[in-house]
């Protein structure tokens, strides 16, 4: 590794380490300060330890349940404790374990695999890893403070409203599964970004490892699954707080706003837990037969359509709910047609079984054992998506049983056998295969004794969450089994942990791509370095290291590739046009900091605070947030120069362009903040069409303010974009004038939300905090406006902007675009209902 | 359209015109059964079988485009996809048609 001596030409300040070489450059910090690492596989492992941890926790509380209802008439756990640990259980392992932990072997494994150094917003992922960390630790301690949760892990109102649920339980869980969930945004924008954005030389969509392929769908379905959840604890958590009846009938409120809200969230989570577990499968199993996946085209097809068509199952959750039979019918459609592309899935593993030997080493052992569970999971999915049978079967242990089958089946084997297949990488050593399977049959015995004796109880009509059971009605010995099951899973996962700690010390080191598999993330011997890759090899086949001999021929380091020298000392990897692979840019990647780690402090401060109704705190918590995101966008750009990238390219550094990760990040930022605006639009819709007596109760919106709200978001859209205009083209002083009437339009914008809106009171009726609502939304999107435009103003009067160097400009007005276009759709609605009358 | 953009939309554009589609059968079911009843059931199946026409034809446009899409690999995912989509279009559609009311 050479370090080119071409910095003269650049313009910026300079943040790299000159003096030091290509590996202490991408060197750990040492002692506490790896606290402060941002690098993808220490982030990634953090993900990974901090899930199974709550995993563990969870599959605790899952052992108490199961002892309580060892026998009839049990006194082991009361009542109100038995209900809190069966809905911390379910919190826990669908919120604070699943998706998580597998977001964070997406984090560490996506860029060994496409040739990326490291994921491109390394400080977000930090950022996320400790909202994640810092909200389950909100959750959790609700124990310490007798407050635990105890409404179910989907806290149906009005059981979770102040009115039945006083105290602080319903609080921990809004305020900390909401904080969580920054995390599992976040880490959707960077995957998205990531996948689209920095992949190795050549490496085309279609020669992305499949697993890139599912990852990116579950990024894009985090993207718009998340956000009504989200929007719902905002709304639920706001009416605990504040009184606004957003669920109370009586003021024309609907319980079952807040059950759509929470299952349109709901059952995408399912499949965006199932396709990285299946992306896991994919993966494996070719390594197994030594062939590759068959149907690529026909699984691509498959993941992107479950993508689609699994937004549009959530009501299948709500049959008994009353809706209309036409409703039911097409959910009930819908729910069926999700099995063609889970079938054709299946299809591809067990025609990519058929052809080759398969290796039944431990990792395939626990992928045929998600194969068997699996498919006996989404047939009785396909019978509850029956209304008649679901009718039947609804809130009995009968579903239970699916939902057990269809996630431990579907994700818990699948990251079993991703343990043992990717323990080389993370410790560089192999764990044990004898252990292995002892650990297998445990739980594949275990989980098959514990749930599918529950379909059978669940068919003899026992419901789900009762505390105990009488005698002699049949369900006795039913769950003595059941419990026994789940004592042999607990030992499965027992003996995994021990043989996972045994192997730390004592496994056989694994070398150089120790299974014989094809993609890129086994091209170095185990452990890889840091930085991942020497030079970033072009890449001609999705089986890299079956078909590119090259890459086998020689040591890893002395691979030949892109970036094979290091410039003004930064870490950095190579960015790529999204959809053919070709080099456009040098992605220029942050150094260790500590900074994302503050500003998520100050925003568990802020969440954590209003759960003590401190709310200075939380005023403290917000500002020294804002403050936290100002030190991390206040540094020096790296745009405006070119770069000697290696294999004869010059690139430009971190490019302004449609396809940068940057522009990237921005749409998948504006894809969330869209999925929010329209969950809140929809919660609107929904409460004026089923409740038109309170919508004919709402007082009118102010119509000319309403107009004016209008123009003032597409001035406000016109202004950004004149100001990046300006700053494109090196005219620093327009753009800071442009850039001082955004930031104002903004602000009179938001202001006039607020004048639409007196009129209407946000207690009188649900619709009307609704509008509420929904102005506020867009009026803190406004407000990040102001923030960011001034920011940038600030930066061009400090002379920390150099010509070429219109990153935060370009970024400014495409949010102000999709800030504009929800404040026009806002202010349309708005005015429709001052015109029309609400009702 | 550039072999780039051709790409996406082979990708992009059945499962999408799925979506907008259960949009609308959603949104038609909402506005028919809902305490409002906005739409009475002819008008609805007016809508809907429209609706449903248009988009099928959407669901399967990028199949006359498929020597348009540089990467062979993508083919039979094009195909499928459309096949998928239009399948689920008309599963989505066809009980409106045999459910007279909303009540069943």
């Amino acid at each position: 590794m050479t370090v080119l001596d071409e910095m003269r030409d650049y313009p910026g300040a300079r943040k790299g380490e000159p003096h030091k070489s290509f590996e202490e450059v991408w060197a750990q910090p040492p002692g506490l300060k790896v606290l402060s690492s941002v690098s993808h596989r220490v982030v990634g492992k953090r993900f990974i330890a901090t899930g199974f941890i709550f995993f563990l926790i969870a599959g605790f509380l899952a052992l108490l349940v199961r002892t309580q209802l060892i026998v009839p008439g049990n006194t082991f756990l009361d009542a109100e404790t038995y209900n809190q640990v069966f809905t911390m259980h379910g919190s826990l392992m669908m919120f604070l374990f699943a998706i998580p932990i597998l977001e964070g072997f997406a984090v560490y494994l996506i860029p060994l695999m496409l040739g990326a150094r490291d994921l491109i917003f390394p400080r977000l992922g930090q950022f996320g890893y400790y909202c994640y960390l810092l909200g389950g630790i909100i959750v959790l301690s609700s124990f310490i403070f007798d407050a635990a949760p105890a409404g179910g892990w989907f806290m149906y109102t009005p059981l979770s409203t102040s009115e039945y649920t006083p105290g602080l339980s319903a609080d921990f869980w809004l305020i900390g599964i909401t904080f969580a969930e920054i995390a599992s945004v976040t880490a959707a924008v960077e995957l998205i970004a990531a996948i689209l954005c920095a992949r190795a030389p050549g490496m085309s969509l279609t020669k992305m490892p499949v697993f890139a392929w599912y990852i990116l769908i579950t990024a894009f379905m985090i993207a718009i699954g998340f956000p009504p959840l989200i929007m719902g604890s905002i709304l639920l958590e706001t009416q605990r707080l504040l009184g606004l009846p957003f669920f109370d009938p009586a003021l024309g409120g609907d319980p079952l706003l807040w059950q759509h809200l929470f299952w349109l969230f709901g059952h995408p989570e399912v499949y965006i837990i199932f396709l990285p577990a299946a992306g896991m499968v994919s993966t494996i199993l070719p390594t197994f037969v030594g062939k590759p996946l068959f149907g690529y085209g026909f699984v691509v097809a498959a993941v992107v359509s479950m993508g689609f068509i699994s937004f549009g199952l959530w009501a299948h959750h709500m049959f008994a709910t009353g809706l209309p039979i036409l409703s039911l019918s097409l959910f009930s459609a819908a729910s069926t047609m999700v099995a063609v592309p889970t079938g054709i899935q299946i299809f591809a593993w067990i025609a990519t079984l058929a052809q080759g030997r398969p290796r039944l080493t431990v990792p395939m052992l626990f992928v045929l054992g998600f194969l068997f569970i699996f498919v006996l999971g989404g047939l009785t999915g396909v019978m509850l998506a029956s209304v008649p049978f679901n009718w039947q079967a609804h809130d009995s242990y009968f579903v239970v049983a699916h939902l057990h089958y269809v996630l431990i089946g579907g994700m818990v084997f699948p990251l079993f056998g991703a343990f043992y297949y990717w323990a080389p990488h993370f410790t560089g050593r192999m764990m044990s295969e004898t252990l292995g399977k002892w650990v297998f049959w445990l739980m594949f015995i275990g989980f098959n004794v514990t749930f599918f004796t529950m379909h059978l109880t669940g068919l003899r009509g026992m419901p789900r969450r009762i505390s105990t059971y009488p005698e002699g009605i049949g369900w006795d010995r039913l769950n003595l089994i059941s419990t026994l099951g789940s004592y042999v899973l607990a030992a499965g996962v027992l003996l995994f942990i021990v043989d996972f700690l045994r192997h730390r010390r004592s496994g056989p080191p694994a070398g150089r791509n120790p299974w014989g598999a094809g993609t890129l993330e086994w091209l170095y011997p185990t452990v890889t370095p840091g930085f991942n890759f020497h030079a970033i090899p072009p890449v001609t086949s999705r089986e890299p290291l079956w078909d590119q001999p090259e890459l086998n021929d020689r040591e890893a380091p002395t691979v030949e590739g892109i970036l094979n020298v290091m410039t003004d000392g930064r870490r950095e990897t190579v960015g790529c046009d999204p959809v053919t692979g070709e080099p456009i840019q040098i992605l220029r990647l942050p150094h260790p900091t500590w900074i994302p780690m503050f500003s998520a402090v100050m925003v568990a401060i802020l969440f954590g605070a209003t759960l003590a109704s401190a709310y200075w705190l939380c005023a403290v918590g917000a500002v020294g947030a804002l403050l936290g995101f100002a030190l991390w966008g206040w540094e020096p750009s790296d745009s405006g120069v070119t770069r000697f990238a290696g294999l004869g390219h010059r690139l430009p550094v971190n490019a302004i362009d449609r396809r940068s990760h940057m522009h990237v990040g921005l749409i998948g930022t504006l894809l969330i903040l869209f999925a929010l605006f329209g969950s809140v639009v929809f919660g609107g819709l929904f409460l004026w069409n089923t409740q038109p007596e309170f919508a004919d109760a709402t007082a009118r919106p102010v119509q000319l303010w309403a107009a004016l709200t209008g123009a003032g978001g597409l001035l406000v859209a016109l202004f950004a974009v004149a100001a990046r205009n300006a700053a494109m083209a090196s005219r620093f002083a327009g753009a800071a004038g442009l850039g001082v009437l955004t930031a104002a339009f903004a602000a009179a914008t938001a202001w006039g939300f607020w004048l639409t809106l007196l009129p209407v009171d946000p207690w009188g009726t649900a619709l009307g905090a609704v509008l509420w609502a929904m102005s506020g939304f867009v009026a803190a999107l406004l407000g990040t406006v102001v923030f960011w435009a001034l920011f940038n103003v600030a930066r061009k009067l400090a002379s920390a902007v150099q010509p070429g160097q219109a990153m935060a400009d370009f970024q400014l007005a495409g949010f102000a675009k999709g800030t504009g276009l929800m404040t026009i759709a806002a202010a349309g609605l708005l005015l429709a209902c001052a015109l029309g009358g609400v009702g | 359209m550039n072999g780039r953009r051709t790409q996406l939309l082979a990708i992009a554009g059945p499962p999408t015109a799925w979506a907008i589609h259960f949009v609308l059968i959603y949104s038609v079911i909402s506005a028919q059964c809902a305490p409002r009843a906005l739409l009475d059931p002819a008008s609805s199946w007016i809508i809907a079988g429209v609706g449903t026409a248009i988009l099928v034809l959407a669901a399967i446009l990028p199949a006359f485009f498929l020597r348009r899409i540089p990467e062979r690999p993508l083919v039979p995912a094009t195909i499928w996809l459309a096949v998928i989509s239009v399948v689920a279009i008309l599963f989505d559609t066809a009980f409106l048609f045999t459910f007279p009311t909303c009540g069943g």
